[in-house]
């Protein structure tokens, strides 16, 4: 018998043998995942296909090969992008706004997209979600006037109209200052209670305060899929603090307090010190630079 | 937001300024421009001064929002989709508010306030047309802003790609289709603003043209509504081509095309007339008078709604091809052949044996009214046109001699065969009839400089000098010769000092060379061009002196000496003898010139 906590946990979100090619480029080569509700960190280098995959599941861009399931519906099907695309919120890479339109209308306007065709209730819930990112002050004025920052708000305000089941969030925090990235985990905390929510980062601090898992995706593959303390773990005995540079170290840097900071095989005696998501990260990613290539999946 | 307005208002002061330097106002109509669209422009653009806002921090929601409990409206159910119309009603919302603060459509309403100023204002008091004349202009009047709908259109349905936001969009589930039906929603705004303009513009001629005749009919509302579609069909227009060729220039390539068809099919045939005419956008005015023509003004309507309806399907049929809108489009192609078979159809029999007949025989069909010795017979409808010319002619009526004789001015045909439809020509074997000696070619217009030539028709025939123009083109030189200053002696009569003058005096500029008037522009005196005779400048000053005369002097030697005057050997000086001015010549030498095919 399943516990309903369990059918909670069940992945809403899943991709076999996921393939997509640009060319002569493969940016997704085989990847299996399953997403569940929850906030998932995809981290990556750049063109590690984090965005690709974050496009076939938001229903841009179709897969080459493989199965692909979302919230119960087929992507590669018309009625079953309908569906999708009904409980979906989405946030892009790089999302282009009417610049001369202002916050409410350009909301609103996505708002129609979404089917919301009643004026009094769209309208409640425009000035709701501008509200929950702070623009609610600026929300008539243009976008065009608006700074990089307020601009990546409104895109957030979007993606949240409605409380989708899925949120596909392609670097919502570029461009946000730490205190606006503080906010929105404040906000993603609440807001995407229940929903399956999946963001791509480079901010593994973002990664390891808000999600409950993480993938990190390298050269279109999946190396790793787990909770983020799991991708901490790997740093386990590896990181560690000296006075001064070790030749030895895969990566080293000075921190503030003026102690190098060390990845890699520590020497006898180093002071070993609590790794993070990012120490496990970046020994991940070195590892798969070495052609090792054997995922982990906790 | 107000910087659109400001673009909007910008390109209207933009239009204004640069319009009337291509159609020709004069000086004082650009004074009258320039300083009102200027500062709109000014007011605009200070009104419109905005910088970038300050970087607002993300402090948390306003107090009053709970982020826990923060109720969420009621959204599409996505078990349940709300009809697509209703989506489409929404976005077309928006596209509307975009089209109507578009600079394009700005420069739209730009050119729609440069006619109602030009037309309706600068020159509204040179109008004399029959009123459906006037009304039949409505889909040229439009053109301008149809063409700019065209742009603005594409624009709007290109935008989201243009900004980069279609990705986004896409991954909404209102279906292009949808998308497609909501910016051709936005159609009522050309609509409403060509209703408005209509409105103004009608309200506008009416105060400001009181020489307009007759009623407009119902062709003419055919050709208001034809107007109106138009504005309609510029969207659709822009919509389809926004939908299958999004390249920028598309829409402009567009309208060039289709305004250089358009005005080939306009003008296809001519001189002369031709049926595929009426499938132009705008269809041509007819130099005809209303009551010799049977206009497709019905069927020309339906053309524009049918070619409407055609390009609506292929703008639905990018995205959405099922069996209803592949029967949509052949019904659409069969719609734009009927109609286009019936805009160009023969003209009905009965319509051409009436006009034969009103063209064969003029005087069976028209009511003559006395003004003294001088009749004026017009086809029905012009009884208004009648009391104006009747009120202008007496006058000079009432200082005929009796040995002047009776004459008549009627209503003709004032074409050449080639200029009628075939069916009527067909029924007009002996042509058109000639104009009988004691009658004079009465005209369709009823505009000031109009009603000043039939006062000079009426002289020029009882002096025996030619009434209207020959076939040349070219006017019968009359220096130095006495008829010729009766004719504007009695032209003049019961006129005020300033049309007096207008009749009495030359050409300030040449249409020739570099401007400067020659012997023919100093003595051509003739308010219109196309006159059949050319005074000598020594002549036009015998006439203001003969004019400074009392009339009862000058009267009595006219009619004492009427024969002798009529006889083209007498001079101007003998004339001005008779009355004890002084001699006016010797008198320029003057070459005739051909008036230019315009005129």
């Amino acid at each position: 018998m399943t516990a309903p906590s369990d059918l909670l946990r069940a992945p809403t979100v899943t991709v076999a043998g996921l393939r997509k090619r640009f060319g002569a480029t493969h940016a997704l080569d085989g990847v299996d995942a399953a997403f569940e509700p929850g906030v998932t960190g995809l981290l990556g280098p750049n063109g590690a296909g984090k965005t690709t995959l974050l496009r076939i599941l938001a229903t841009v861009l179709p897969a080459d090969e493989g199965s692909v399931g979302v919230l119960g519906s087929d992507p590669s099907t018309g009625e079953g992008r309908l569906a999708i695309r009904r409980r979906l919120g989405y946030l892009p890479q790089e999302p282009g706004f009417h610049r001369h339109f202002s916050p409410f209308n350009f909301v609103d306007y996505v708002a129609i997209l979404k089917e919301w065709a009643d004026r009094r209730d769209r309208h409640d819930e425009v000035r709701r979600v501008l509200t929950l990112v702070d623009l609610e002050s600026v929300m008539h004025k243009r976008i065009s006037q608006l700074s990089g920052g307020m601009r990546r708000r409104v895109g957030i305000a979007q993606a949240l109209l409605g409380h989708p089941d899925l949120l596909v969030l392609d670097e919502p925090t570029a461009g946000l200052d730490p205190e606006q990235r503080l906010r929105f985990r404040e906000l993603l905390g609440t807001e995407a209670a229940g929903a399956t929510t999946l963001l791509s980062t480079h901010q593994t601090d973002d990664v390891a305060a808000l999600c409950q898992r993480v993938v990190v995706l390298l050269g279109g593959q999946v190396r790793f899929a787990g909770a983020p303390s799991a991708l901490a773990a790997i740093g386990a005995n590896r990181v560690w603090l000296a006075g001064h540079r070790d030749p030895r170290a895969e990566l080293a840097w000075v921190t503030g307090e003026g102690r190098v900071r060390h990845i890699g095989d520590p020497p006898p005696g180093a002071q070993l010190v609590e790794p993070t998501v990012e120490d496990g990260y970046l020994l991940l990613a070195g590892r798969t630079a070495g052609a090792d290539g054997q995922a982990l999946v906790s | 937001m107000m910087r659109r307005y400001a673009s909007v208002l910008v390109a209207i002061a933009a239009v204004g300024v640069v319009l009337p330097f291509f159609v020709g106002v004069g000086p004082t109509a650009i004074l009258f421009l320039v300083p009102l669209f200027g500062l709109l422009g000014g007011v605009a653009l200070l009104a419109a001064r905005r910088t970038a806002l300050p970087e607002r921090g993300w402090s948390g929601p306003a107090s009053n929002i709970d982020l826990g409990t923060t109720a969420v409206a009621a959204g599409p159910d996505p078990a349940v989709r709300p009809p697509a119309r209703e989506v489409a009603a929404a976005l077309a919302r928006v596209e509307a508010r975009e089209l109507a603060t578009s600079p394009w459509f700005g420069v739209g309403i730009g050119f729609l306030v440069v006619s109602l100023l030009a037309f309706g204002v600068v020159w509204g008091a040179d109008n004399g047309e029959h009123w459906s004349d006037i009304v039949g202009m409505a889909p040229w009047l439009a053109h301008p802003l149809v063409g700019m709908v065209v742009l603005a259109a594409h624009r709007g349905v290109t935008r989201a790609r243009r900004d980069g936001a279609d990705e986004l969009f896409d991954t909404c589930p209102a279906a292009p289709t949808t998308r497609t039906w909501g910016a051709i929603g936005s159609a009522w705004v050309p609509v409403a603003a060509l209703v408005v303009f209509f409105a103004v513009y009608g309200g506008m001629i009416a105060l400001k043209s009181p020489n307009l005749y007759g009623s407009p009919g119902a062709g003419a509302v055919a050709r208001v509504l034809s107007a109106v579609v138009l504005g309609a069909g510029g969207v659709v227009l822009g919509v389809a081509l926004g939908r299958w060729v999004r390249f920028a220039l598309a829409p402009i390539v567009a309208v060039v095309v289709v305004g250089f068809l358009s005005l080939e099919l306009a003008t296809y045939g001519d001189p002369g007339w031709n049926r595929l005419q009426q499938l132009a956008t705008f269809p041509p005015i007819s130099s005809l008078p209303p009551v010799l023509r049977d206009d497709a003004d019905w069927s020309h309507l339906a053309w524009v709604v049918a070619l409407t309806a055609g390009v609506l399907v292929i703008a639905v049929a990018r995205h959405h091809r099922d069996r209803a809108v592949a029967v949509a489009g052949l019904a659409a192609g069969l719609l734009v052949a009927a109609t286009g078979v019936a805009a160009t159809r023969p003209m009905p029999a009965s319509s051409a044996a009436r006009i034969a007949s009103l063209i064969a025989d003029p005087a069976s069909h028209q009511v003559c009214h006395p003004a003294g010795s001088v009749q004026v017979c017009v086809y029905p409808g012009h009884e208004e046109l009648a009391a104006r010319v009747v009120a202008e002619v007496r006058p000079v009526a009432a200082m005929l001699p009796d040995a002047a004789g009776p004459l008549t001015l009627r209503h003709r045909f004032p074409g050449r065969l080639d200029d009628l439809p075939p069916e009527v020509a067909r029924r007009l074997p002996a042509g058109v009839p000639p104009v009988p000696a004691d009658e004079a070619a009465l005209g369709f217009k009823a505009s000031r400089q109009s009603l000043l030539e039939t006062r000079l028709v009426v002289a020029a025939h009882v002096t025996g000098l030619p009434p209207e123009a020959g076939p040349d083109r070219r006017p019968l030189v009359i220096a130095g010769q006495a008829r010729g200053v009766v004719a504007l002696w009695l032209a003049t009569r019961g006129l005020g000092p300033g049309p007096t003058r207008r009749l009495t005096s030359g050409r300030a500029i040449s249409d020739v060379g570099n401007g400067e008037p020659d012997a023919f522009d100093r003595g051509y005196a003739w308010p219109g061009c196309l006159s059949p005779v050319v005074w000598s400048a020594q002549d036009l000053l015998a006439a203001r002196a003969l004019i400074a005369l009392p009339e009862s002097t000058v009267g009595e030697a006219v009619h004492q000496g009427w024969a002798q005057w009529r006889d083209p050997s007498t001079g101007t000086d003998e004339l001005l003898a008779a009355v004890g001015l002084p001699p006016a010549g010797p008198f320029e030498l003057v070459a005739a010139r051909t008036e230019g095919p315009n005129c």
